[in-house]
């Protein structure tokens, strides 16, 4: 049932996107409170997403820095919002 | 061993064993000649063997490949009694050992002040007590005891407290001594308890001394947040979270039954070097294309070559070593609780003191440096990675890394007891699975985190009706 709904909203913000991206399939966000209200309140509870962030938490520093920053190349009308395959906050070795 | 131009007798040579005449001399008795038993070294009438010399003309239309060949060849060739060189070794594979045993050995740990071995451990105070005379003093500080202050960008090679040194498998867990009291025999397993209770005579014997097995670290991290503070905050989570909570779990749960546990981590320092590129972008142009029907976003982007090159010094990552804990899987256990509590103050640290222990649970340490050296590495990998992040706000659009590596230049391993108030509750579904649910407080920081088994009928049908005040004001709206 839930993954229908997600689905039905889904479709619904694709087609309502087309429709000139005025925002209408908002509307239709409520169909997600039952799977929302779920997640949230199961996280909440059990909190299986929590972990140290050693990136984040471990106290470094960086000595002797050497960076290089040279432009090769310029993309034009490209509608993807991002670099593709972005890793800079990829974290690798976390327990979990 | 000699070199090309050594003078043509070496200093071993002995006169009378024959006079070599060139590479390959030997004494070889003729086929018919009667066979003599070799004199053993020590014995009445051995003999060294003569030295083999090579003449330096040998060595007039060779290469210097030649010449080094020739001096390994020597150098395989083995050394009479008393004539090996005395050979220092500037570098060697093995790791340096920082001593932090102090040549302690397991028994009684008295009161400097009255001679009571009844100690206990203020934990408001951090400090240690005499039951007896009420005497106080402080642990000494291991960063400084140890010199673990000393820069890590000065770090090479491995560099090992003693009390992370390997565990030896056939090591004892369970350790007798003799009472030095009394001398009855008194038996502590060190898999959960470092002190034990003389039964004949009350002394308390505590294991101090540094064995293979684990149980006794370099360092330990004391006990700061009371019992009564962890309680407060362990019931404070709980109430947040009584709603959806499994009924049994509701009608068992217990604040008061929190544990202190003293747990094993490895606290490392990373002297690393670590080359990073690939490309980054940064947006120039934001704009809409496309007929009235179908417009859509596009963006222009400028690709630049990025390439970073550092020394990265991390300092106190801290990893657990007992392997129950360091088994992470959400979907088995809840060990991610206790790792979510981290960081600790591990600057705090003092020497190793059984006393510290005193009211509280201890874990043994069973995972070695090499066991977790890779996953070291890796986060240290990730850590350069976020400490990159501030370099790279030009590119709006992000950055992606084709080429990353990381070069440990020196590390230094700690092990040391860290203190965590622990709630544990276990839970058998109906289905037959069993799960062990933990809340854990940081014994140090406060940091609060827990798994609370759930109703799951009592939550679907709270997800259904907000399904359905979601659907109507859907309906309602459109």
């Amino acid at each position: 049932m839930l993954i229908e709904i997600s689905h039905v909203v889904t479709e619904a913000s694709y087609s309502a996107s087309s429709d000139g991206g005025n925002g209408e399939w908002l509307k239709l966000l409520p169909l997600l409170s039952g799977p929302a209200y779920f997640m949230y309140m199961y996280t909440k509870y059990r909190n299986k997403d929590k972990r140290h962030h050693h990136e984040r938490e471990t106290a470094a520093e960086v000595v002797n820095l050497v960076a290089s920053d040279e432009k090769f190349h310029r993309i034009t009308g490209t509608s993807s919002t991002r670099v593709q395959g972005e890793n800079s906050k990829a974290v690798k070795a976390a327990r979990n | 061993m000699s070199e090309p131009n050594a003078p043509q007798q070496g200093a071993g040579a002995q006169p009378g064993a024959g006079t070599p005449t060139g590479p390959g001399a030997t004494n070889v008795p003729g086929p018919d000649a009667p066979f003599n038993p070799p004199i053993a070294y020590g014995e009445p009438g051995y003999q060294a063997p003569p030295v083999e010399v090579t003449p330096p003309q040998t060595f007039d239309d060779k290469t210097w490949d030649d010449v080094k060949e020739a001096r390994r060849e020597e150098s395989n060739a083995g050394y009479a009694p008393g004539e090996a060189p005395n050979v220092e070794y500037e570098q060697h594979d093995g790791p340096e050992v920082i001593a932090t045993g102090n040549g302690h050995k397991s028994g009684l740990i008295k009161c400097a002040k009255c001679g009571s071995t009844d100690i206990g451990f203020n934990v408001v105070k951090g400090a240690l007590y005499c039951n007896f005379c009420r005497f106080e003093w402080q642990g000494t500080s291991a960063v400084t005891a140890y010199h673990l202050n000393a820069p890590i960008g000065e770090l090479r090679g491995l560099t090992i407290g003693s009390g992370s040194e390997n565990i030896v498998p056939d090591t004892d867990v369970v350790v007798s001594f003799k009472c030095s009291a009394c001398g009855a025999e008194v038996v502590v397993d060190t898999a959960n308890a470092m002190q034990a209770r003389c039964h004949w005579c009350r002394h308390t014997l505590s294991v101090s001394e540094q064995m293979p097995n684990g149980a006794v670290p370099d360092a330990i991290l004391p006990f700061s947040l009371p019992k009564e503070e962890a309680v407060k905050r362990i019931q404070d989570f709980v109430d947040s979270r009584k709603f959806f909570a499994l009924r049994k779990f509701k009608a068992e749960f217990s604040a008061e039954n929190v544990m202190g546990v003293y747990l094993p981590y490895m606290i490392v320092d990373v002297n690393a070097r670590m080359n990073m590129d690939g490309v980054g972008e940064h947006k120039v142009r934001t704009y809409q294309v496309g007929s009235e029907n179908n417009r859509r976003t596009v963006y222009d982007a400028d690709q630049y070559r990025v390439a970073r090159s550092f020394e990265l010094h991390v300092d106190d990552l801290t990893l657990e070593s007992a392997a129950d804990k360091a088994d992470i899987n959400v979907h088995k256990n809840t060990n991610n609780i206790i790792n979510s509590i981290m960081p600790f103050d591990t600057k705090q640290i003092v020497e190793f003191d059984p006393n510290y222990l005193s009211g509280f649970s201890s874990q043994r340490r069973d995972t070695n440096v090499e066991g977790i050296a890779g996953l070291a590495a890796g986060q240290a990998q990730d850590i350069g990675r976020y400490q990159m992040l501030p370099t790279l706000k030009h590119y709006d659009r992000g950055v992606r890394w084709d080429h990353e590596s990381l070069e440990v230049v020196g590390e230094r391993w700690i092990s040391a007891y860290l203190p965590v108030w622990l709630y544990s509750y276990y839970e058998k579904k109906s289905n037959g699975n069993e799960l062990l649910h933990y809340i854990a407080v940081n014994g140090r920081t406060g940091e609060t985190m827990g798994s609370i088994p759930i109703n799951m009928g009592k939550l679907f049908a709270a997800a259904a009706v907000a399904q359905v005040v979601g659907t109507i004001a859907t309906i309602l709206i459109w």
